[in-house]
């Protein structure tokens, strides 16, 4: 099954930044009723509903019960391209045995699904079509079923055949007593012309001589019987494609009315089998899926990119947050992991509007059907746009209530100073929507606005140090990569106070007339 | 189950007529129900070369068993029994494996690709009295050639007046003779050898020189690296066509030995006659040709001594043959 996002939904420079395909990888199994599935954004109703449907499925059935399902759910045939030969009435006999594969597999998949049905009024249709196939066709639905007459024309061409080929090897028999020639296939057979036979080849009447150039072209002349028995042969084989046309016809027919029910059917049966898939992936892996709420906010529990935690294991740390309705700003130092937590947010965000489970241990949120996310850019030169152009068009699009809008690096394209006052601004503003805004930033400014939901990304704990961290690897390994609300006005000053770059800058190789430089500013501050 | 594929060196050199003379005379010795019959899938051309009729049919005989396509069986509801069917997205057709009811004429068409041919194979092997499979093939389909796919191969070859037509019958016959590599290049090329290999270049140390992944013909840094290594022992492992612009330019490297995956890489090149250059390196192949029996369909003289020796050869068309053991 090849999985993929629709195109148009995510940029290829966001998939590989999340690493999305990794991820969907997980879903590609081997089920030949589902080739593909392209991933797009849902609406909010068919979200909801699709959540829904699938959370009660997920509810209900066992460990075990979900492998069997998608193990028989395997044995389905595809039938998409026997569906418009079935509705124009123009089924094989081979495509009788294909749909009865999949009935009978279907049927067994409904024994298994006793406790989560997919469609009891559509089975009957099927139990129905099953029965009629069963009427009209025989071992094990492979042949047309025949009447004892049309069985007894077919064991009469046999027979003639039969006749036919003994005909046949007796003329061989009789063209070789006389001739010497041994004309078995192929004919016609070449010989040369100076052939002590050659009298007797012209005179034996089952054969025809044609001189050409230096060989002679000798070919069966079928004599009355033979051609009699060609012809009834002929005859009955006529009778017999006609009779089993017919009964083909009819067996059309008489399908024909189940046909509406059974394609929506057919379409059911793959939803349902793409939620086994779902369903089997988020308990294999313990992902989870979404519960929505009516309010605006977002809560998630130890969520993570799927990607990152391949390649950490455990010292990936999962994120827990709560969004709130309005402006969250995260402020914090640098390499602390604050795009890792906007990445974060937005690769779940995303697969939700998917309908696909998440790495998360619980999420709960409104529904994300507007979800728009701001990188750090570099301007887009067939736009002819800078990267503070792209920043502020961003934020000249309408949104509307309860949309995800998530920004890094909240107007770092431009100045500093003019930088802090629109973040400022835009900030403001939003904390007065209907909606969930979520930035990252540095601008200390922001710091002090009043209506918004801070949030820090914390510091090593110098408690947890035996000794000074000297260089980069060990900082980041020592990094918690957690955040926590900022709530205290105390705390929220101690920020305005940040001199964490300096610190950091400290821990690369730079030359020691720069770090001398560092330091002085350093005590600087200190001393201020 | 045995696999025998039979090959034509032309359109018109006899290959249905020999699978049917086979196919006949093995329902005779055994019984058609441990016969299955496939072809390979039309490649494009609906008609034949020459005379524009389209694929013939072959008469199945009762309790046989086939590989088509689902669109040939469409005049012959009853006639047979559905046993297994092979559909999209494993397969790029639906083909049908059914038992025949009757005896009927049937065109025969069977998948083109080579893995899609060695699934069906072991899907059909559950049938314990198929012991046998006859697959109408095609000289370009290189795949035909791989062991996995084919046991032996019965070969019909046209020999007629045209110079172009007679280059390809001598190249067809040299192609029979040559022999399997020895086994310690053997060894070298399974242990380098992917399924995206198309080339592998080693030192006669056994070292990898070189590991192609574009067709040989074209592979500038192939060509590079032989030209560097022309003085000194290598073996060339090639999984592309021996083309005449490779010959001529492999044509004076004594001390290579040149290892062919299979025969059909000998022969889907062009068959201009011309002066060709002596070929100096050793030429191997990896997979030997399994001959069974070779056709001829003989419409010129020829010289007899280029026939192999060993392998049985038939002139169905004309009065005198040898006897053919199946």
């Amino acid at each position: 099954m090849n999985v993929e996002f629709e195109r148009s939904f995510l940029s290829q420079h966001i998939k590989e930044e999340l690493e999305l395909e990794e991820y969907l990888s997980l879903f590609q199994k081997n089920i030949p009723l589902i080739p593909s599935k392209i991933l797009k954004p849902m609406k909010k109703k068919e979200g909801l509903d699709r959540f829904e449907r699938v959370g009660k499925i997920d509810s209900l059935l066992e460990d075990s019960h979900i492998n069997q399902l998608v193990e028989c759910s395997r044995q389905l045939p595809r039938l998409d391209a026997l569906l418009p030969l079935y509705d124009l009435g123009r089924l094989e006999q081979y495509h009788l045995f294909e749909l009865s594969s999949f009935l009978a597999v279907d049927g067994s998949l409904a024994l298994l699904e006793e406790e989560a049905p997919l469609d009891p009024a559509g089975q009957k249709v099927l139990v129905e079509m099953q029965a009629l196939l069963k009427e009209r066709t025989g071992n094990q639905f492979s042949v047309i079923a025949k009447t004892d007459k049309d069985t007894q024309l077919l064991k009469a061409l046999n027979k003639l055949e039969s006749e036919r080929t003994e005909k046949v090897s007796g003329y061989e028999k009789h063209i070789f007593d006389q001739t010497g020639l041994k004309m078995i296939y192929p004919w016609p057979k070449e010989i040369a012309v100076a052939r002590e036979s050659s009298k007797k080849i012209k005179a034996c009447s089952l054969v025809t001589v044609e001189q050409k150039k230096d060989v002679w072209l000798i070919d069966y002349r079928p004599d009355k019987e033979l051609l009699s028995l060609n012809q009834e042969r002929d005859r009955l084989t006529q009778e017999f494609e006609t009779i089993m046309s017919e009964k083909l016809q009819g067996l059309n027919s008489d399908l024909h009315p189940y046909f509406k029910s059974f394609a929506k059917y057919y379409e059911k049966r793959k939803e349902r089998t793409w939620d086994y898939v779902l369903i089997e992936v988020k308990r294999k892996y313990n992902f989870t899926f979404p519960l929505f709420t009516t309010s605006t906010d977002c809560r998630i529990k130890k969520g993570y990119l799927w990607g990152l935690h391949k390649r950490k294991k455990e010292k990936c740390i999962p994120l827990d947050l709560e969004l709130a309705k309005g402006a969250n700003v995260l402020y914090g130092a640098n390499m602390s992991g604050k795009t890792t937590v906007l990445k974060t947010i937005f690769s779940l965000l995303s697969l939700i509007q998917c309908g696909l489970p998440v790495p998360a241990e619980a999420v709960t949120m409104n529904y994300p059907e507007y979800v728009s996310i701001m990188l750090k850019s570099s301007g887009n030169i067939k736009q002819d746009i800078s990267a503070f152009g792209e920043e502020v068009t961003f934020f000249s699009r309408e949104t509307p209530d309860g949309a995800y809008i998530l920004v890094d690096e909240l107007f770092l394209s431009t100045d500093p100073v003019n930088g802090a006052t629109l973040s400022e601004i835009i900030i403001d503003d939003f904390s007065q929507k209907e909606m969930i805004f979520f930035c990252t930033t540095h601008y200390t400014d922001v710091v002090s606005l009043d209506n918004i939901t801070l949030m820090r990304m914390e510091d090593i704990d110098p408690a947890s140090l035996s000794r000074k961290i000297t260089d980069i690897t060990e900082f980041r390994e020592k990094m918690p990569y957690r955040l926590e609300h900022v709530t205290d006005s105390d705390d929220r000053r101690a920020l305005l106070h940040n001199k964490k770059p300096l610190e950091i800058a400290l821990l690369f190789p730079l030359s020691s007339t720069i770090k001398e430089k560092i330091l002085t500013r350093l005590n600087k501050k200190n001393n201020e | 189950m045995k696999t025998y594929c039979f090959i034509g060196t032309d359109k018109n050199a006899g290959k249905t007529t020999a699978l049917k003379f086979i196919y006949q005379n093995m329902c005779i010795e055994s019984s058609p129900s441990s016969i299955c019959l496939t072809s390979i899938g039309i490649n494009g051309e609906e008609s034949d070369q020459y005379d524009g009729r389209g694929k013939p049919p072959i008469r199945l005989i009762k309790d046989s068993y086939f590989i088509t396509q689902g669109d040939h069986l469409k005049s012959h509801t009853g006639k047979y029994a559905t046993l297994r069917i092979f559909s999209n997205p494993e397969y790029s057709g639906n083909y049908i494996f059914g038992k025949c009811l009757c005896s009927f004429p049937v065109i025969l068409e069977g998948p083109n690709i080579g893995h899609e041919v060695a699934a069906m194979k072991k899907s059909i092997q559950d049938f314990h009295d198929v012991a046998t499979l006859l697959i109408d093939g095609s000289v370009d389909r290189q795949f035909l050639a791989h062991p996995a796919i084919s046991d032996m191969f019965y070969f019909a070859m046209l020999i007629s007046e045209r110079k172009q037509q007679q280059v390809k019958a001598r190249d067809f016959l040299y192609s029979l003779s040559i022999p399997q590599c020895e086994e310690w290049m053997r060894v070298w090329i399974q242990r380098e050898k992917k399924d995206t290999t198309r080339s592998l270049l080693f030192n006669e140390n056994g070292k990898l020189v070189y590991h192609g992944k574009t067709m040989p013909f074209c592979d500038r840094k192939l060509q590079k690296k032989c030209v560097e290594m022309i003085d000194t022992p290598g073996v060339l492992y090639l999984r592309g066509a021996l083309t005449h612009s490779l010959q001529e330019m492999l044509s004076s490297y004594n001390y290579f030995s040149i290892v062919l995956d299979n025969f059909t890489l000998y022969l889907n090149v062009s068959t201009q006659p011309g002066k060709r250059k002596r070929f100096e390196p050793g030429l191997y192949l990896l997979y030997p040709v399994n001959v069974k029996t070779l056709f001829i369909k003989q419409e010129s003289d020829f010289d007899r001594a280029l026939l192999p020796e060993n392998v049985p050869v038939i002139n169905l068309f004309r009065r005198e043959y040898h006897e053919c053991r199946i």
